[in-house]
């Protein structure tokens, strides 16, 4: 429930974000620079969280932020599982050579530190969010693929399994009929999971400023700014840190929720 | 209906696998040979590791077997390829051990009941489906209203019935029963065993059924066939071997039976006392 209102919440946001934005997030006023949040004495209610170095509205900012991370969180997942759970499943299901060559592909892939490779994937595709989606889909969908693989196997060795093979059902049929439903919970919790790395890592590349265009409001990018002043305002990193934590909070409730929700054999 | 002649398995040993090497292959079955005629009901008994689960296997094709024949209705079986088994499968069907997992956890009882029939287009309207279905549960003593159910909602026997209702939905000739009753109550383990017969008469099936509980085997099968280690030490009828075994390994297994002297009819005994109460 608090998942799927967290979700709701960033969607709503995002889809809104420019009507709801009480500033144009790109809009300066330097005579407005360093206003403090509404509480702290001193504050100007036009801009509710304060205003940057530049008197950009807070605010419009991690609004107009709320987007790219949306965005980055839900694509980036979904195609990373998708790739993922395609080669997990055949490198589970047909096992042999097939099996061995993807896990040493994996075990080499994991060999690379993430970080790195993104930015240097960025750096070779050159910046902006397609190139952050490619990042995470080319580094994450091993996660994917080692937890599939696995249950894969798992449920291989299930009955049920032979029991379609009695019945004359194809092996197309047996793994996308028989298999799939059954790790789909799984691929839901990884799912939620992922888009919150998701929105780590785009928060990571914002920070180093590879990720959109530099002066457009991500939540990374603020943290980055508000780096600089973090002595004489502190609120300027606070509150996108405080919007990452509750983003990724937010999707793994949505897939513990997803789960018990959808799943017969969990809702008892 | 079912002759074997040479029966050899092998599978590769994964454990003892080394480096990029293939695997040693362990022998699991030995020079195997037997028939099952038409309507008849086989026992295979032997200790657990005996080979017996892997024969049933291998007689469905589960496993393709290294050497020797299985012919089916006189058409070899051994080594056909899985399109030129797949008209054949309808008519070889296997009840399976442990139905927790022999039933797709996330399919409803109905869908998994009929879904043999859905393979085979022998229905496509969904609606007629759940008719049938509901039909087939009736008719191993289960409530028809089960067939919404998913198979954690349903106790140990329940499951076992349903795992036999998917196996005769296509009305095959030939059943593999593999310790279908080894799971359950004594109790229960009745009831199942009163069913299969039940089922056998009616459906004319051939049955090999096979247990490691030699109680179980006497009140249902007309032969016995005693394994270990992967080869067939004795067989004979059933009043043969429990009266005169030959080889000591199926002497110690009967001097095993728990109640030795339980009479051989048990199961008519309580058939008998339900006819009359009924």
């Amino acid at each position: 429930m608090l998942g799927l209102g967290v979700f709701l919440l960033m969607a709503l946001t995002a889809m809104t974000g420019s009507w709801l934005a009480p500033h144009d997030p790109l809009e300066q006023d330097l005579l407005n620079s360093f206003l403090p949040p509404f509480w702290v004495a001193g504050a100007d209610p036009a801009f509710l969280l304060g205003t940057d170095n530049l008197g950009r509205d807070v605010l419009s900012r991690l609004i107009y932020g709320t987007r790219v991370a949306l965005m980055v969180a839900v694509i980036a997942a979904t195609l990373t599982g998708m790739l993922g759970t395609t080669v997990g499943l055949l490198a589970g299901f047909f096992g042999g050579w097939v099996d061995t060559l993807v896990s040493r592909m994996v075990d080499i892939w994991m060999a690379f530190p993430a970080v790195l490779l993104s930015i240097v994937l960025v750096a070779v595709i050159g910046a902006g969010l397609h190139a952050v989606i490619i990042a995470i889909i080319v580094i994450d969908w091993t996660r994917f693929c080692r937890v599939v693989r696995a249950e894969t196997m798992v449920q291989c060795q299930q009955d049920y399994v032979a029991s379609a093979v009695t019945i004359g059902l194809s092996r197309r049929r047996r793994l996308f009929v028989e298999i799939l439903p059954n790790i789909l919970p799984l691929l839901i919790s990884l799912l939620t999971l992922e888009m919150g790395i998701a929105v780590v890592v785009e928060a990571i590349l914002s920070y180093v400023g590879l990720s959109v265009a530099s002066d457009a409001a991500t939540w990374g990018g603020l943290i980055q700014e508000g780096r600089l002043y973090v002595n004489q305002a502190p609120w300027l990193m606070v509150f996108p840190i405080a919007c990452i934590i509750v983003a990724v909070l937010g999707f793994n409730a949505l897939g513990d929720g997803l789960r018990s929700a959808f799943d017969p054999v969990l809702r008892r | 209906m079912l002759e074997v002649t040479g029966l050899e398995l092998a599978l590769p040993d994964l454990s003892a696998k080394r480096g990029f090497a293939r695997a040693p292959l362990v022998s699991i079955l030995r020079n195997l040979s037997f028939c099952v005629n038409q309507g008849e009901s086989v026992g295979v008994v032997g200790q657990s590791g005996s080979g017996k689960t892997s024969l049933g296997r291998t007689l469905m094709r589960l496993n393709e077997p290294t050497s020797g024949r299985i012919v089916f209705d006189g058409v070899d079986i051994s080594h056909l390829q899985e399109a030129e088994l797949r008209p054949l499968r309808r008519r070889f069907q296997m009840i399976f051990q442990d139905p927790q997992s022999s039933l797709n956890p996330r399919r409803r009882i109905g869908q998994s009941i009929i879904q043999p029939l859905m393979a085979y287009g022998m229905l496509t309207n969904p609606q007629q489906g759940w008719q049938r279905s509901e039909e087939l549960l009736e008719r191993v003593g289960l409530e028809p209203m089960l067939s919404r159910r998913y198979p954690h909602e349903l106790s140990g026997g329940q499951r076992q019935r349903v795992g036999i209702a998917r196996a005769i939905s296509l009305e095959p000739e030939f059943v593999v029963a593999d310790e279908i009753v080894s799971g359950l109550d004594v109790s229960s383990q009745a009831q199942i065993l009163r069913l299969l017969r039940r089922l056998q008469s009616e459906l004319g099936l051939t049955l090999v059924f096979i247990s490691h509980d030699l109680s179980v085997v006497r009140a249902v099968c007309d032969r016995v066939i005693v394994m270990s280690h992967g080869e067939i030490v004795e067989s004979g009828s059933c009043a043969e071997v429990f009266s005169h075994a030959n080889h000591w390994y199926t002497r110690e297994l009967i001097s095993a039976i728990p109640l030795p002297d339980v009479d051989e009819k048990w199961l008519n005994d309580i058939d008998a006392q339900d006819n009359k109460v009924g």
